[in-house]
């Protein structure tokens, strides 16, 4: 047993050698964002491009409101995003358990969590509220922005009926990089 | 040597080294937090060109691997109430397993030796090496290394990938790919009972930290007393009329954990299980609790895996494996004892880089080095020792690939893998496929490679009463042709078909050398298969899905001219998920056919088929998970060939049995 012990000592001091590299490895390199940080900036760039009627802002003040809804890779990224500045307004982040709390605010991320209750949560959403969601299929049963990933690249759709029913407009900036996408029956 | 002191001792080591590892990872790796650029300040067509590092590095789409792929995802496991590794391949089209109630065997292909331990089929965990160095053999029951609900999903790749894997990747590769901390995201309680005694628990843990550290913990124990059994060849008042009372047991525990922190993995699995053989298996004394077989598995391993901004892939990785067999073998007034001890190292590097635009190379090599492939058989009392045998040797392997675009649409994949050892020669293993895209929708391929088996350790050096050692055994060899051909159809539809043709040189098996009575491994002659499979998969919205395959094959020895034993001409498998009710209810209907094979006594066994049914149920209760299984629904009685090993030519199979399982995660 003695060898055996010592084969294990002088692997875990080797392993604790590699171990011990991986920041001198890292340093030299510019930090890789998580694909949760990559898919919570496109977001803060989406909030920048979006017109909402301007009652939307009478019961928050100066701020922009960010529900989100389950949990996911972008839900605690997303947490980034609150204190920035789009469009001369702070951002907030607010976690909400039922979709109906988004009545008074401005954009709802839903997480993949919610995957079994998405199509019921679409359709409890009030008007003037931009979705967002990386739930497959999101944009073609009702959501208006849905990310995908193409060649290891991230993109995203947008259901422009869902954005006109709800009384959005978006600036051309964003639309022209956007897929646009017809819904399935709802 | 007591059993429970090393049990003790490779457990303390296990987690002596997570701890200190896991504290030096954290210690030096925690100020390079905090280094990554702000995406934030990003416009959307800066981030559209940023590539995510994912589940996708490494990994090929599958209509261009050079392979017929099949993949079973975790969402499967839990709706058709899978039990094991081994329920799983039953599913997979080509697969044929056999249980002996002691250790269950894979084969595919209509290659299926009884009693090989499952060693004509690579299996890897997360791309780790999943076999012991005495039997080259792996368990697929409550003896396989991981529990079977850490598993994310299961590729499954037919034909030798003896070019990328060398040695054992010769009918199959198999790659397990465990969950990660993110997919458990806090505490998952399971408890299990089943028929027979059988009750299960098992506890997760698993996070993404905030720094991006991912963890997994788990533990999991399972007991089941089994049942009394009946075997007709033992049906005589000396022997209980045929019954084996109370001599089913099967207890075992599983460990895991998993550490991700950005490119660095540390990985270490563990089990141990004890089952007694109801058999007689070894002209033993039939009807006694005695007979116990006890297995350990266990590695640690740490990866380090990164694509560089040139698109240049690497991967490294080291890792320590153990392995213990603990027999217990009970004759007329003595106990005979088998103790086997593995411990071996393997290290390995690779790295992918795109020339040209056309070709993806890729290249490596690996180097296995046992330290020990202790081997031990004697009686108690009076002591006899039949063989001690105290071994050590090595490995290694280089391999190159080059996956070379044509032009759009056509793949030429070339790969050759050079292996030597201790044990056997170098012997170079080629696959060249030819990969054709004529519409987006439809794949052929055409393929061929060969790859080898070496001899395991056991096979050379194993000796016991009436069993002697073959040092000289060569490895075993196969060369295979195979088309395959898929078809998607409407993005709900999928068509697949493979003809393949396959020939075995050298084949290794247990025989009886007429000189001297005794029992040894050989290089008996050839076999040769040909066959072919055609399946059917759906999948449709609001979460219906189905598989229905039929596989065709004909194996047999080239000198006799006649279909080897266990092998399966015909076999039917169909697959069938359906939401009951929303989706809270799930129903899985599982059915398999398998036809007649031959004992190895030339004697036959009928077909039969097995229906099982499981009801799942996942948010009836919020983080509540249920299901309730019935496996052989119609109690069909059907029986699987088996080896020298037994008297019988045939072990028994389950009847009905029932599984219900509640899982609670929060």
């Amino acid at each position: 047993m003695a060898f055996h012990r010592k084969i294990m000592v002088i692997y875990v001091v080797f392993l604790t050698f590699l171990a011990s590299l991986v920041p001198a490895v890292f340093a030299q390199h510019p930090g890789i964002a998580s694909e949760g940080e990559i898919k919570a900036a496109f977001i803060y760039n989406f909030i920048k491009f979006v017109e909402w009627p301007a009652h939307s802002f009478s019961t928050a003040g100066q701020h922009i409101v960010i529900c989100i809804l389950g949990q996911d890779g972008v839900t605690r990224a997303l947490e980034k995003v609150s204190g920035k500045i789009a469009q001369g307004k702070t951002i907030r982040v607010k976690h909400i358990a039922d979709p109906a709390e988004v009545a008074q605010f401005h954009a709802l991320y839903i997480g993949q969590s919610e995957k079994d209750r998405a199509r019921s949560i679409i359709k409890a959403i009030p008007k003037h509220v931009l979705t967002i969601s990386d739930l497959q299929f999101f944009a073609a049963s009702g959501g208006m922005i849905n990310f995908y990933t193409e060649e290891k690249k991230i993109s995203f759709v947008i259901n422009l009926g869902a954005v006109e029913r709800a009384g959005l407009k978006f600036s051309s900036q964003v639309l022209r990089l956007a897929r646009i996408v017809k819904e399935t029956g709802s | 040597m007591g059993g429970g002191n090393q049990h003790n001792t490779i457990i303390k080591h296990l987690l002596k080294g997570f701890v200190i590892l896991t504290l030096g990872t954290l210690i030096f790796a925690l100020p390079a937090v905090g280094t990554t650029r702000d995406v934030f300040d990003m416009s959307l067509e800066e981030l559209m060109d940023i590539e995510v590092y994912g589940a996708s590095k490494f990994r090929q789409k599958i209509s261009e691997a050079p392979s017929s792929i099949t993949v079973i995802t975790a969402d499967e496991i839990r709706k058709f109430g899978y039990r094991s590794l081994s329920d799983i391949l039953k599913s997979v089209r080509g697969f044929q397993i056999n249980y002996d109630r002691v250790y269950s065997f894979a084969s595919i292909r209509g290659h299926s030796i009884a009693s090989d331990y499952t060693n004509r089929v690579l299996i890897l965990v997360d791309g780790h090496r999943v076999r012991d160095n005495i039997y080259e053999g792996v368990g697929l029951g409550t003896d396989f290394i991981i529990d079977i609900d850490l598993i994310d999903r299961v590729e499954v790749v037919r034909g030798p990938s003896a070019s990328l894997y060398g040695d054992l990747a010769y009918l199959a590769v198999i790659n397990i790919i465990t969950r990660d901390g993110r997919n458990i995201n806090g505490i998952e309680i399971m408890g299990l009972a089943g028929s027979h005694d059988t009750y299960k628990e098992r506890l997760n843990y698993g996070k993404t930290f905030a720094n991006g550290l991912d963890m997994v913990v788990s533990a999991t124990h399972s007991r089941s007393k089994g049942q009394n059994l009946y075997f007709k060849e033992y049906d005589s008042p000396s022997t209980n009329f045929g019954v084996a009372h109370k001599c089913d047991g099967d207890k075992a525990v599983q460990l895991f954990t998993k550490l991700t922190f950005q490119d660095l993995v540390l990985e270490g699995a563990f089990v141990t299980r004890t089952k007694t053989d109801p058999t007689g298996a070894f002209e033993t004394v039939f009807n006694v609790p005695l007979n116990k077989y006890g297995d350990e598995w266990g590695f640690m391993e740490l990866k380090y895996e990164r694509e560089f901004e040139s698109g240049f892939s690497v991967m490294g990785r080291t890792s320590y494996n153990r392995y213990s067999y603990k027999g217990q073998y009970a004759y007329p007034g003595y106990l005979n004892k088998d103790l086997q001890i593995g411990e071996w190292w393997l290290g390995e590097v690779a790295g992918t880089k795109t020339f040209f635009d056309r070709h993806k190379i890729s290249f490596g090599a690996e180097y296995q080095l046992n330290t020990r492939q202790d081997q031990d058989s004697f009686d108690e009392i009076p002591y006899t020792s039949y063989v001690h045998s105290r071994r050590t040797s090595q490995s290694w392997g280089v391999f190159g690939q080059d996956e070379f675009t044509i032009m759009k649409g056509l793949i030429l994949n070339a790969g050759v893998r050079f292996d030597q050892s201790s044990f056997y020669h170098g012997t170079a293993n080629p696959r060249i496929a030819l990969i054709y895209n004529p519409y987006k929708q439809s794949t052929f391929k055409l393929i061929y490679g060969t790859a080898f088996r070496s001899p395991s350790a056991y096979e050379m050096f194993y000796q016991a009463d009436g069993w002697k050692a073959n040092p000289n055994l060569k490895p075993e060899r196969i060369r295979n042709y195979e088309i395959t051909y898929d078809q998607s159809l409407g993005g709900h539809y999928r068509l697949s078909g493979s003809v393949f043709d396959y020939k075995i040189t050298k084949s290794i098996q247990q025989i009886i050398d007429r000189a001297d009575g005794l029992a040894v491994f050989g290089n008996t002659g050839d076999i040769t298969g040909r066959g072919f499979e055609i399946e059917a998969a759906g999948n449709w919205e609001q979460g219906y899905q189905g598989r229905l395959s039929y596989t065709y094959q004909e194996v047999k020895d080239s000198l006799t001219k006649s279909r080897i034993m266990n092998s399966a001409r015909n076999l039917f498998k169909l697959n069938l998920i359906s939401p009951i009710w929303k989706d809270f209810f799930f129903g899985g209907l599982e059915v398999q056919y398998t036809s007649d094979r031959k004992t190895v006594t030339d004697r036959k066994v009928g077909g039969f088929s097995v229906t099982n049914f499981t009801l799942f149920s996942q948010k009836l209760i919020k983080g509540f998970e249920i299901s309730a299984s019935i496996y052989n629904l119609f109690d069909t009685k059907y029986s699987d060939p088996t080896g020298n090993d037994h008297i019988q030519t045939a072990i028994p199979q389950d009847g009905r049995t029932f599984w219900f399982k509640i899982t609670y995660g929060f």
